[in-house]
């Protein structure tokens, strides 16, 4: 996350020249910097017991969180599969290579900790400076990045909120969802901020608290497109420099090989994007390249990225070149992110919001435009947090029919669990997507 | 009567020459060209199937006489060709609505692509390399005709006409241009020159060829595919002159005919199994010389020389293939997994059959193999350089094993016992155990090779018939329907077999194989 952090570690070095007021004690150097979930989880403090997400109740909320899950899972059937089937030295539980994502780090005094999975401090950043002075009334003076002096992260931040959460739904070079682990059993990565956010069972905190007021979904949207591809970017500079494993499968669309062969099969899978490519090769980058030029990438970086999908259709995609070409389009994604950010940013209108909007619906309906199911449902995702956007900036614009139009897509999109579940679109058909894009245009349209 | 006319001249003409031995420096096990062709032109090295069937069409009143044709030949193998062979459509096939979209998106003529043309033609000029290759030097009028799998007839069109032709050495007709398809290695090469892949023919199905449509080639079996083009040619138990000889003069009989007699070993079981072990040749040979021509910094190999069905399935969960585990790495490809297990399963026979000592090149199967499975999982899409090192010593190993399987007399009992090991290989695996070699490809080829077994020990029908049975709507006992005439394959008979693959699931062929473990005992 060099470029991203590099921009964030700038302005916190700026602020941190000014010392931190003397009530707030200086930071302490120990073993491990967490102290476990434990510490938040007083009645008094976050664990209130009441409402999900009411002030007071986070650690109640978050309890139920599938977060609170991330190190059990570690003890299934599943996982215990993932192991043996990659032959590993030791159970998934023990094992660092899950560890990694699967729970918090332990404090130096309680390893057992991390039995609590993801817990608070592995996105509020690690508690050991901060857990005995944070609901000081000093504190709560401290701007964020005098916060981020002791390590406390702002989650209020989309941006550094969006970071964090890429940093197990992306990956970065030190923990990733490799093919290796998602051929042994591993569901494969597949993350949009917007959509997770939207989706987020018990979530610990309410709307109100937000930034952005009724921009917050269109924001929220095109800072994770830019920040989840710009992590995905930084992923495959690093695999490609270090070839350890390479050419490295989970770039690449996964349905683009994993369909069952059928005779028609081939007839969906042309488009713009993959258009110059020879048959058979293999498309990369489908589910985080698809979007990234609506939500601000610049036509260089477009063309950056076209660049890139040509180099990785190769049979052993030149690693060198790669890199380089997977460094231009992190900068380039850089670029639309600081713009995207800049605090001095004029607000989001409902007309900006709503020809966005738009756009997304009429490219999705041109011919060459959508093939795949990735690209099918990152445009789905799309339309449907502007539309949220809409609504938000305009009650009056949520509809029924636009709510039953959005919600058809959405049905026809999940992956089908008759006759078994399936993980991939077994049923996708796109002459039924575009039919029902054509829904949601029809149920914008008196209102437009 | 036309016909009786023509094959009176070439009988009248038939006192040809026999040219000198010499092969065109290919080799044996190649698309050999005798020498006196050498430097003819492509149009005047090949006779072609019309000139053929002037002869095997049907059998004279005079052939079904004692000491007749018929006893040694069917007579009518061209019309048998001509109404019921899939390869007389071969070249047609590419005019098909399928291969004028394969066409577009490959932005080529396939019916003069010579990419196509080495497979669904003749190949009048098979000494030229790939690049060499032009569309004109190709026979098309009878797809892969008579001459592509038994040699240019030139040389030998009049002589072979003449009974004492019998007697001569199948090395001798070689050279003369007449490939000898009774012998069951000769054969399985031929066959698989197309049905797997030959690089220095010029034959290859690339990945490229798959996504713009082409079909996904079956695994292939040897016995089964000839039997249902139909069969145009009778089992040497079937024709009394060879029936005969094997009692009269065994060693002679395999010498000439690979004929042992039916008292000594099924000439059924022997193509299996041979079959078998030069389908892994071809595969491992392919990939060896694929492998060694590519710059490893720069280029991987095919994805064709993989197991299609490693990547192409929906992914479901529950998942057989993760409960059933992999050969490898994980998420790695292999090659097609089938192929490599009935190499294994022929030699553990083979072994056991000839008490076998451990220093035998058939107890070192897993030595041979594990070097390609380590070399594809050094890094996805294997390492290049080890996997041509690792598929030549699989090359080698086929033949010590061909050499072994000579040895083997593939008995009533030794059948049965290579059919045991075939349906042990599609049993639910032990508690704790793993069956990674078994996919939705190597199911068929399990069912298709017990199937030919079968039949030698119980007859057409029988209790393991109808067993095997169960599995028609997913793994059927042909290998097309042979009641239909209309052979050239459909978008809809390309459909039916491709679903049969994508619902396939262990459970089945566990079943039906646990029942037919208890009738094999």
């Amino acid at each position: 996350l060099g470029g991203i952090c590099g921009l964030v570690a700038a302005i916190g070095q700026a602020m941190l020249s000014a010392a931190p007021p003397e009530v707030v004690p200086a930071p302490k150097q120990q073993a491990s910097p967490y102290t476990g979930a434990i510490g938040c989880a007083a009645a008094a403090c976050h664990n209130g017991g009441g409402h999900d997400g009411r002030p007071g109740n986070e650690y109640t909320t978050w309890a139920k969180d599938p977060h609170a899950k991330a190190y059990s899972v570690l003890l299934n059937e599943q996982s215990q599969n993932i192991s043996r089937n990659l032959h590993r030295s030791m159970p998934a539980h023990n094992d660092a290579l899950c560890l990694a994502c699967h729970a918090t780090p332990a404090p130096s005094d309680d390893p057992g900790a991390v039995a609590s999975g993801v817990g608070c401090e592995s996105c509020h950043g690690p508690a050991r400076d901060w857990r005995a002075i944070h609901y000081q009334p000093a504190w709560k003076a401290l701007s964020a990045a005098e916060k981020a002096k002791y390590g406390m992260a702002d989650t209020k931040d989309l941006v550094a909120r969006a970071q964090k959460c890429v940093e197990c739904h992306v990956g970065t070079p030190n923990q990733e969802v490799n093919h290796d682990l998602i051929a042994a059993g591993h569901p494969r990565l597949a993350f949009e901020y917007a959509g997770f956010l939207g989706a987020y069972p018990h979530k610990h905190w309410m709307r109100e608290q937000e930034p952005h007021g009724a921009e917050f979904e269109a924001r929220a949207w095109e800072i994770g497109q830019l920040v989840s591809a710009r992590a995905a970017a930084e992923l495959l500079r690093s695999r490609a420099e270090k070839a350890s494993v390479w050419p490295e499968l989970a770039e690449y669309g996964c349905f683009g090989c994993h369909h069952d062969l059928k005779e028609d099969a081939n007839a969906w899978r042309k488009t713009r994007r993959f258009a110059d490519l020879q048959a058979g090769s293999l498309p990369w980058g489908a589910w985080y390249f698809a979007l990234p030029e609506y939500a601000g990438l610049s036509k260089d970086g477009a063309a950056d990225i076209a660049a890139l999908t040509k180099l990785m259709a190769k049979p052993y995609p030149p690693t060198n070149e790669v890199a380089a070409a997977a460094t231009r389009v992190r900068d380039a994604l850089d670029v639309a992110l600081k713009t995207a950010a800049d605090p001095n940013r004029p607000a989001i209108t409902r007309a900006e919001t709503l020809d966005r909007l738009n756009r997304l619906i009429a490219d999705g309906q041109k011919p060459d435009e959508v093939g795949d199911w990735e690209h099918a449902i990152q445009r789905y995702l799309a339309i449907a947090a502007h539309a949220q956007c809409l609504g938000d900036m305009d009650a009056s614009s949520r509809t029924p029919d636009r709510r039953a139009a959005l919600l058809a897509m959405r049905n026809e999109l999940a992956f089908p669990n008759e006759p078994r579940r399936f993980d991939s679109p077994a049923a996708f058909s796109l002459a039924k997507f575009r039919q029902l894009l054509n829904d949601v245009d029809q149920s914008f349209a008196p209102k437009r | 009567m036309a016909v009786v006319t023509s094959r009176a001249l070439v009988l009248t003409l038939g006192s040809a020459a026999i040219f000198a031995a010499a092969l065109t420096g290919r080799g044996h096990g190649q698309a050999t060209l005798p020498p006196a062709l050498a430097n003819a032109k492509a149009q005047d090295r090949i006779s072609g199937a019309d000139n053929c069937i002037r002869c095997h069409k049907e059998p004279l009143p005079a052939d079904k006489l004692p000491g007749g044709a018929t006893e040694f030949l069917r007579m009518d193998e061209s019309t048998i060709w001509d109404t019921q062979d899939m390869h007389k459509k071969a070249f047609e096939a590419l005019s098909t609505p399928l291969g004028k979209q394969m066409g577009q998106i490959l932005k080529t003529d396939v019916t003069r692509d010579v990419r196509c043309l080495t497979c669904h033609a003749v190949d009048l000029m098979p000494e030229k390399k790939l690049s060499a290759k032009v569309a004109d030097e190709f026979y098309t009028p009878y797809g892969v005709g008579c001459e592509a799998c038994h040699g240019f007839s030139r040389e030998w069109l009049r002589s072979h006409a003449i009974k004492s032709w019998r007697e001569k050495d199948p090395a001798e007709k070689e050279k003369e241009g007449l490939w000898d398809m009774r012998d069951p290695r000769r054969r399985a090469e031929r066959c698989t020159s197309c049905h797997i892949g030959n690089e220095s023919e010029g034959k290859f199905v690339t990945h490229e060829m798959y996504a713009a449509g082409h079909p996904p080639l079956p695994p292939f079996e040897a016995m089964s595919f000839s039997r249902d083009q139909k069969m145009h040619y009778k089992l040497s138990k079937d024709l009394p002159y060879l029936a005969e000889l094997a009692k009269q003069d065994p060693e002679k009989c395999w010498r000439l005919f690979h004929f042992r007699g039916e008292d000594v070993e099924s000439q059924v079981a022997r193509q299996v199994a041979v079959g078998a072990v030069m389908n892994l040749r071809a595969a491992a040979k392919l990939l060896a010389e694929k492998s060694a021509a590519i710059d490893p910094n720069k280029e991987a190999l095919d994805l064709a020389h993989f197991d299609c069905y490693a990547c192409h399935h929906d992914l479901q969960s529950p998942s057989w293939r993760q409960a059933r585990g992999y050969v490898g790495v994980p998420g790695r490809p292999q090659i097609r997994p089938g192929v490599a297990l009935f190499g294994k399963l022929v030699a553990d026979h083979a072994a056991a059959a000839l008490n076998a000592d451990e220093s035998s090149p058939l107890r070192k199967f897993g030595d041979s193999f594990n070097t390609i499975t380590s070399a594809f999982d050094a890094r996805p899409f294997g390492e290049p350089a080890k996997v041509a090192e690792a598929a030549k010593a699989v090359v080698a190993w086929c033949d010590e094993v061909l050499k072994e399987l000579d040895k083997v007399r593939y008995n009533r009992e030794q059948t049965a016992k290579l059919m045991k090991l075939f349906v042990d290989a599609g049993l639910a695996p032990a508690e704790g155990k793993s069956n990674p070699w078994l996919d939705s490809d190597a199911a068929q080829q399990l069912v298709w090779s017990v199937e030919a077994l079968r039949s030698e020990l119980e007859g057409p029908d029988g209790p393991m018939a109808q067993t095997l049975d169960t599995l028609k709507s997913k793994l059927p006992r042909e290998v097309r329907d042979t009641s239909k005439t209309d052979f050239l394959g459909t978008p809809q008979t390309l459909g039916a077999r491709l679903k049969r693959l994508y619902e396939f699931t262990p459970e089945e062929l566990h079943a039906a194989f646990g029942k037919l473990a208890g009738m094999a005992k």
